[in-house]
């Protein structure tokens, strides 16, 4: 899979309003999706994942969102971890190591919660790290199957 | 035109508001399906996750997975129907109808359909398990999905994979969409009607608009299709838009309201400026036309408009033609009114100051008088007259006339209210008559004053062409209220005065009722004697002279006379002068002239030699042509000049003569004979004499008769016989009646002789026979003492 690389004025550009947007505070959306592109980070499609899940090294799957939004289903092998409990500690727990594959996903383009998350574990230097944009959203759109959490009567 | 417009505006107002009103609801349909659609899509991407998780939770039953463990179709049948009575299996959304169960390799295993609904066990939306089945690698640990209709009926199906991303199976769940789509009522806030594949409504709100209430309604479709592009399912939404309308049509009024009031506005803005700049100025020029109609008086009276350019031109150009009409009026007026020569009122214009001094006089005691002026101008002292002349000698005339009768300077003492009475007061009548009136005098004896002051500055010769005139004119006075009280009484009256004055040579006469008669009598004569010649009325009588010494006839005098048919004869001392009044002197004169040189020819064929004397008024001599006439006569007739003879009286004829002396110088040369009658009574002078060359005198009978009485008659008898003798000339006596007569004159030397005792004039015929009675070849035996022949 080639990853694409974004050109440097268009990265420049959208990091600021990026700043911007993180400057004004958490929200579970943003007004619009998310930058497709953002520099130093890999983005991946629900293709890749289910890719990667079917691998012999499946990767770690790390699920950003509020209880809420996981409680609409999740990935299967997915781990609860809001971004909000994301640290250095609390993700020391689920990665073994600092090289191991992690997917972080929240429900989905415009939900920002995965990407934090994905940053804070940058910071604590973990380096195979991935950020699957699209979210729940995308997996259950492209009709990939899912853990639902609750029992449809409602 | 105004109606029209306004339908006009009318149609123009509805149709903009109908198709205002039709887009309007347009634009709410096509918003309408755009929601719609958007919300269909919601629902059917909701349906999609609920039967998702359906199908997960499913998997995570133990019963479930046990039965696809257990290959036995019936088993795995009878376990998949028992899942139907779970609750959570027609909740909500779903309404779960089939399930279908498969191996990894999409071959199906089992299926299962709700019990209750009674319908088929196998998988209606086969098409699923196709798709699915071409996939490879980690395609096929996706789900898919679909509508699609089957039997009349619609389906949601989705296939979805069991045990994860690495599928041991999969199940098919069909659901019935119309349960889920049914939510769009509640969704969209509308009624909304869902059509099923059969084309019949499978759902319908309790408050879908049907039967009238459709109108009030506008209707959104949107169809839901299966992946073969067949259409599965057909929703319509009803927007209520009585609301909508109802503003529409406010909007309508209110817009026809406007239209109206602004074509109204319009319309009396049109008509403002209409009529100022068009109504306005015609009506004024209409007014304006009628005025000048009714009172001519008001033609030319210009008229300034304002308004449109063409309307001011139209009222310059009335302008111009009305100030022509004017002048054209006053023309007419003037020329109808004015004696086109003398430049004086004419007869009618006399007529319109009569009747308005009659007005004015009226009742007030006040008098005024009408004076009929006839104006003779044959007193010619030299030269010949022509029509130029006599043209321009009535012009000066009737200026002369005009000053002598204005000037009141002579009426010493004028009644002061009188003095601001204006009337034009001399007027030409025609021919050479002349009318006046005056409104300053007020009895006979001022009238009379007036009138004789005007004889005299007529008196005084008239100068013209070089040539020097002298008229004669004659007045007759009329006075109002004297003698009488109508334009037409007075006018006769002033008429027979006038012709009095002329009968008498009076110059002015005041009217007396006495000369009515004569006059009335005179006018009957006029006209008969115009006619007279014409209807053979006239004759010519013979009265013979004869030699006092020879007692032969030596000639007959021709004597007029006149038949007319009322009357006897009537004597030519009576109809002559009437003659020369009318002028019919010349052709009685010319006609007598033929008729006498006829008869003497005729008198030679019977072998009488008789020289006829016929009598020529002095004014005949005036003619230019009567010379050649006579002459062109005597050689008709073959008729020798010296039996002619002329016999002239100035008698009446005052002045006349001088201007006769060269055509009887002509005459006399042509060897013509040459009279003086009425010898002693008319001719002026003797001096005169001298220059005329005469062959005969011929003593008025009056002297013959009267000389035995009167000594001094007999002298003038004694004396013109020595003048005659004198100048070798002949003498008759005319009017000898009696032998006395006869034996004095035979003692005086009278040459011929002429009467009743001789003879009373005869017609030719008579003459003839008396002839043949009388006389032995020429000579007339006379008895010498003479019975009287005839009684005097």
């Amino acid at each position: 899979m080639r990853l694409p690389i974004p050109s440097t004025t268009v990265v420049r550009t959208l990091l600021v309003a990026l700043t911007l947007a993180a400057a004004t505070g958490h929200a579970e959306e943003y007004a619009q999706p998310l930058p497709e592109l953002v520099p130093g980070i890999t983005a991946i499609t629900a293709e890749n994942l289910a890719g990667m899940l079917d691998s012999k090294n499946a990767p770690t799957v790390i699920d950003a969102r509020a209880a809420k939004g996981r409680s609409h289903g999740y990935i299967e092998g997915s781990i609860h971890l809001t971004d909000v409990d994301t640290n250095c500690a609390s993700l020391a727990k689920l990665i073994r190591t600092q090289d191991t594959a992690t997917v972080f996903y929240c429900s989905s383009s415009k939900c920002g919660r995965s990407l934090n998350a994905l940053k804070i574990a940058q910071g604590c230097r973990y380096r195979n790290v991935y950020w699957f944009r699209g979210g729940f959203e995308e997996w259950q759109d492209k009709g990939y199957p899912y853990i639902s959490a609750n029992v449809p009567s409602r | 035109m105004i109606g029209l417009m306004g339908l006009l505006a009318l149609i123009l107002t509805l149709t903009t508001a109908k198709v205002f009103e039709h887009r309007t609801l347009d634009n709410h349909r096509t918003l309408l399906e755009q929601l719609l659609a958007r919300k269909v899509e919601g629902i059917y991407q909701q349906l999609r996750i609920e039967v998702t998780d359906l199908a997960l939770a499913l998997q995570a039953e133990n019963e479930f997975r046990a039965a696809f463990s257990n290959r036995v179709p019936t088993v795995i049948t009878a376990a998949l129907t028992k899942q139907f009575q779970r609750q959570f299996v027609s909740d909500g959304m779903i309404r779960l109808n089939r399930i279908g169960l498969y191996d990894r390799n999409l071959e199906s295993l089992s299926q299962a359909s709700e019990p209750l609904l009674k319908i088929e066990p196998d998988i209606a939306c086969g098409t699923l398990a196709e798709r699915a089945n071409v996939r490879s690698g980690l395609e096929r640990s996706k789900a898919l999905y679909t509508l699609c209709a089957a039997h009349g009926r619609a389906y949601f199906a989705l296939l979805a994979p069991i045990g994860g991303l690495r599928p041991i199976g999969y199940v098919q769940l069909e659901t019935d969409p119309i349960t889920a789509f049914a939510r769009l009522e509640s969704e969209l806030g509308m009624p909304i009607q869902i059509i099923a594949p059969t084309g019949q409504p499978a759902f319908q709100s309790l408050d879908w608009p049907g039967g009238t209430t459709r109108d009030r309604a506008v209707f959104a479709r949107h169809v839901e299709y299966a992946t073969n592009y067949e259409p599965v399912l057909t929703v319509i939404a009803a927007y209520n838009v009585e609301t909508l309308r109802q503003q529409l049509d406010r909007t309508l009024y209110l817009l026809l309201l406007s239209a109206a009031v602004i074509t109204l506005f319009a319309i009396v803005a049109m008509r403002v400026t209409l009529t100022r700049s068009l109504v306005t100025p015609l009506e004024r020029l209409v007014t304006h036309l009628q005025h000048a109609n009714q009172d001519k008086q008001r033609l030319g009276e210009p008229i300034a408009v304002q308004g449109d350019y063409e309307v001011r031109q139209l009222a310059t150009t009335f302008n111009v033609m009305t100030d022509e009409l004017r002048s054209l009026y006053g023309t007419l007026q003037y020329m109808a009114f004015t004696d086109p020569l003398t430049r004086l009122p004419n007869r009618m214009q006399l007529q319109e100051n009569l009747n308005y001094l009659l007005a004015l006089y009226k009742d007030k005691g006040l008098s005024f008088a009408l004076f009929m002026i006839d104006v003779d101008r044959f007193n010619h002292v030299d030269g010949i007259p022509n029509d130029a002349v006599s043209d321009a000698l009535l012009q000066i005339v009737a200026t002369r006339l005009h000053e002598a009768l204005r000037s009141t300077d002579f009426l010493s003492h004028i009644p002061p209210s009188h003095v601001n009475v204006n009337v034009d007061n001399v007027a030409r009548l025609g021919g050479d008559e002349f009318a006046a009136l005056l409104p300053l005098v007020g009895n006979a004896e001022q009238a009379m004053r007036v009138a004789t002051n005007a004889l005299a500055a007529m008196r005084q010769p008239f100068e013209t062409h070089g040539q020097r005139i002298k008229v004669e004119i004659n007045i007759g006075i009329a006075l109002f209220p004297l003698h009488g009280n109508d334009a037409a009484g007075l006018l006769r009256c002033a008429d027979i005065a006038m012709y009095e004055a002329k009968r008498q040579g009076r110059g002015c006469v005041v009217f007396e009722a006495t000369q009515e008669q004569y006059t009335v009598r005179q006018f009957d004569l006029e006209l008969d004697l115009r006619q007279a010649m014409a209807r053979g009325q006239l004759d010519l009588h013979y009265q013979p002279q004869v030699n006092m010494k020879s007692r032969k006839v030596v000639g007959v005098e021709a004597l007029m006379r006149w038949h007319h048919h009322d009357q006897d004869m009537i004597p030519p001392d009576f109809f002559i002068p009437l003659a020369e009044q009318i002028n019919m002197i010349r052709p009685l004169t010319l006609w007598a002239l033929e008729q006498a040189i006829r008869d003497c020819a005729r008198w030679r064929l019977v072998g009488r030699n008789l020289g006829v004397a016929v009598n020529i008024a002095p004014i005949c001599l005036h003619d230019p042509g009567f010379v050649s006439t006579t002459l062109r006569l005597l050689e008709q007739w073959r008729v020798s000049p010296g039996m002619l003879t002329l016999e002239i009286t100035e008698r009446g004829h005052h002045g006349q003569l001088p201007n006769a002396l060269p055509a009887i110088g002509e005459l006399n040369k042509a060897g013509i004979r040459l009279s003086v009658d009425d010898f002693g009574i008319g001719y002026p002078s003797v001096a005169q004499l001298k220059q005329l060359p005469v062959h005969q005198l011929k003593i008025d009978r009056s002297f013959v008769i009267d000389m035995l009485r009167d000594p001094s008659d007999a002298g003038i008898v004694r004396a013109t016989i020595d003048i005659a003798r004198h100048r070798n000339l002949e003498v008759v006596a005319e009017g000898v009646e009696l032998q006395t007569h006869w034996n004095a004159l035979a003692d005086y030397g009278v040459d011929i002789a002429q009467g009743y005792l001789i003879a009373r004039p005869m017609s030719h015929a008579d003459l003839v026979n008396w002839l043949d009675a009388n006389t032995t070849g020429n000579t007339v035996w006379i008895p010498q003492s003479p019975t009287i022949l005839a009684s005097g």
